[in-house]
């Protein structure tokens, strides 16, 4: 069983929980600017004006609503927008989610029905998985309780003489509500934890797994080279002396041969693109495009193929590994139009939904989409190698490095019709390994 | 192994500075703000000063067999939704023993129909309870009242029984002591506290010749 490192297992869990803070931070941005423009349609809806015999003016709530309101709400929306996922946003966020919830209680009036606003409010703030979170809006919903109690106790018990512990009743349930939010967090990040670790040990076996293929690929040139080498010489001293079945079989040995030394070759390059470390840059796609073109001129110089470069942007990734993306995905287009008297391949991108999708598009003999799922397998071929060279691994290479980035890739085709091959690539940074 | 001591929240002291002060200044605002909200929920209107024999003089006639309950009641203000609502609630509870009537005032000058409202219109919903359009505010005067949601109640005899207003704070519903006392004088003819503080907006506008003046309707 691979070793388990307990920083990468707790770097892992803070990047979970990092990633659910600062949604949850947005979600919340989002939702007390709802609660804001909410309140002023309430206060406009039931109290727009205050009344003195036949004298009207703008009511006390609207303007509690629109500069209270925004008051509680301004500070969570800066934060969650500056600084989200950090500690005092979260805690912030708290404060004025309980306050804006006392504040709607008093615009409509103190319905019981805006109560459960407090309650679906904790609810919501469990969502940061975060119990401290917890202990501050109920400690402001207390020192509200307490306060009031204090100075103006009919506006929560009712009565103006009351037991001064009456406070407690009614903080309660709100500590009830918390007992059992404060569990589920706990259980969630007991799973959390055990997610982390399992994806640690995950790529730790994956890592030795990878170790392991470079190592006996590595391991297997030598004996290779040797069979391929003393096999040539063979062919060479003794190919009179051989009958033409004995030649036969050496040519076989010597093929085999050759095709398995490209084989490993692929096979280590494809392990040292899962090995090595990333590059992080601004990679202008156009350029790259054009280079992944020119390098295909030997093989493109006596064919007809009919170019369409659409506008292409910059990304961020490393350029070398963009770099051969790209040529795999056009060296693979040039091959498979070979059939074609007139080939066209077609480059473009589009941005949307936070992502950058690159599409190369041909003529060529396409492929039967149901086997689609295979196209990115190591060493998954379509076609035979008779008809068109190749191992099989460019593709996997492609999945492999946008993966890396954090993208995804597909690819379209029809038998004869041409195919369409297709990566992803996220507009920031973020989610690279 | 479980991560749930991680430290992954903490930051530099000095990158703190900046959101404390912010947090500070905005918890400051922020508690200022609903203090004074909260304040002017519970800024008492100005108490009616309502004879303590029931005028003769009143348009409303008064039963022997139960007790007669008046509620002074501006049309249009908001706070009064409230009071409505807790008479609704009381006379639910003192059902045959409450004789209910809510008076809307409604001042010289304004247009016929500037009392149907939302709250006539709530008024109105309450069984058996008796609408009145109080022309000039002659019956708010005679009363003594100043303040909307005023309540006066006179016990089988024509004595004052109670005074005052029937919702813990302004323009919110729930349990007051207002109401208890109302209910404690129709099932028992006495109440621990015949007076509370009322709630609402002022029944008379600013004009000169008056002097005394409520706090205005403001939450």
């Amino acid at each position: 069983m691979p070793v388990v490192t307990p920083n990468r297992s707790s770097e892992l869990f803070g990047e979970h929980l990092r990633g659910i803070w600062v949604r949850t931070d947005r979600m919340f941005a989002g939702l007390m600017l709802f609660q804001w423009f909410a309140g002023i349609a309430v206060a406009l809806l039931i109290a727009p004006k205050t009344w003195e015999g036949e004298f009207s003016r703008t009511h006390l709530h609207v303007w509690a609503a629109v500069l209270l309101g925004g008051v509680f709400t301004a500070l969570p929306v800066a934060l969650a927008t500056t600084r989200p996922g950090s500690l005092v946003t979260r805690h912030v966020i708290a404060v004025g989610q309980m306050m804006t919830s006392a504040l709607l209680i008093h615009l409509t009036g103190g319905r019981i029905e805006s109560h459960f606003h407090v309650f679906g409010s904790l609810a919501f703030l469990a969502f940061y998985r975060d119990w401290p979170v917890l202990i501050t809006a109920s400690a402001v919903v207390g020192a509200d309780h307490i306060l009031r109690g204090v100075y103006w106790p009919q506006s929560v018990y009712g009565v103006a003489s009351i037991e001064p512990w009456r406070w407690v009743e009614h903080v309660w349930w709100v500590v009830f509500e918390d007992f059992f939010l404060v569990i589920s967090i706990l259980q969630s990040r007991s799973e959390m934890s055990g997610i982390a670790e399992r994806q640690t040990r995950l790529e730790a076996s994956n890592t030795e797994l990878e170790a392991f293929s470079y190592s006996v690929s590595h391991d297997l040139r030598t004996p290779l080279r040797h069979i391929s080498g003393f096999s040539a010489q063979l062919q060479r001293h003794a190919q009179n002396s051989l009958d033409d079945k004995a030649r036969h079989h050496l040519d076989q040995i010597v093929r085999s041969a050759d095709r398995m030394g490209r084989l490993i070759d692929d096979l280590l390059s494809f392990s040292r693109m899962g090995r090595s470390e990333m590059q992080r840059a601004t990679v202008p796609l156009g350029p790259l495009v054009k280079e992944a073109v020119q390098d295909l001129h030997e093989e493109t110089k006596t064919r007809r193929i009919d170019w369409t470069i659409g506008p292409l942007p910059e990304v961020k990734g490393d350029p070398a590994m963009l770099r051969l993306v790209l040529a795999n995905l056009l060296s693979n287009a040039v091959k498979y139009t070979r059939t074609r008297t007139e080939a066209r391949v077609e480059i473009g991108a589009r941005s949307a939904n936070g992502e950058t999708t690159v599409f190369v598009r041909d003529n060529g003999v396409g492929f039967d989409m149901q086997y689609v799922d295979n196209l990115f397998g190591i060493f998954q071929r379509l076609h035979s190698a008779e008809a068109f060279e190749g191992t099989g691994i460019g593709l996997a290479n492609v999945r492999r490095i946008i993966h890396r980035h954090g993208g995804r890739t597909w690819a379209e085709g029809e038998v004869d019709e041409g195919a369409a091959f297709y990566f992803s690539l996220p507009t920031t940074a973020e989610g690279g390994r | 192994m479980r991560h749930d001591q991680t430290n992954i929240s903490s930051s530099p002291a000095r990158g703190m500075l900046l959101p404390a002060v912010a947090v500070a200044a905005w918890l400051a605002v922020s508690g200022a703000g609903m203090w004074i909200v909260l304040a002017h929920e519970f800024r008492q209107g100005l108490a009616a000063s309502a004879p303590t024999a029931w005028p003769e003089k009143s348009v409303i006639e008064r039963v022997k067999d139960r007790v007669t309950l008046v509620m002074l009641a501006h049309p249009h203000c908001p706070c009064t939704k409230a009071s409505l609502d807790e008479l609704s609630a009381i006379i639910a509870r003192g059902k045959d023993l409450i004789d209910a009537h809510v008076l809307f005032i409604r001042p010289e000058g304004v247009s016929s129909d500037w009392t149907r409202t939302e709250n006539w219109r709530k008024a109105e919903a309450i069984p058996g309870v008796h609408l009145l359009v109080d022309e000039k505010d002659a019956e708010a005067r005679l009363f003594g009242a100043k303040t909307s949601g005023q309540v006066i109640v006179y016990d089988r005899e024509g004595r004052l029984a109670f005074s005052g207003g029937i919702t813990p704070s302004r323009a919110h519903t729930g349990d007051s002591e207002g109401v208890e006392a109302i209910l404690s004088i129709a099932r028992n003819g006495a109440a621990a506290r015949p007076a509370t503080a009322v709630f609402g907006c002022p029944l008379f506008g600013p004009r000169p010749a008056r002097a005394e003046r409520s706090e205005p309707c403001r939450s």
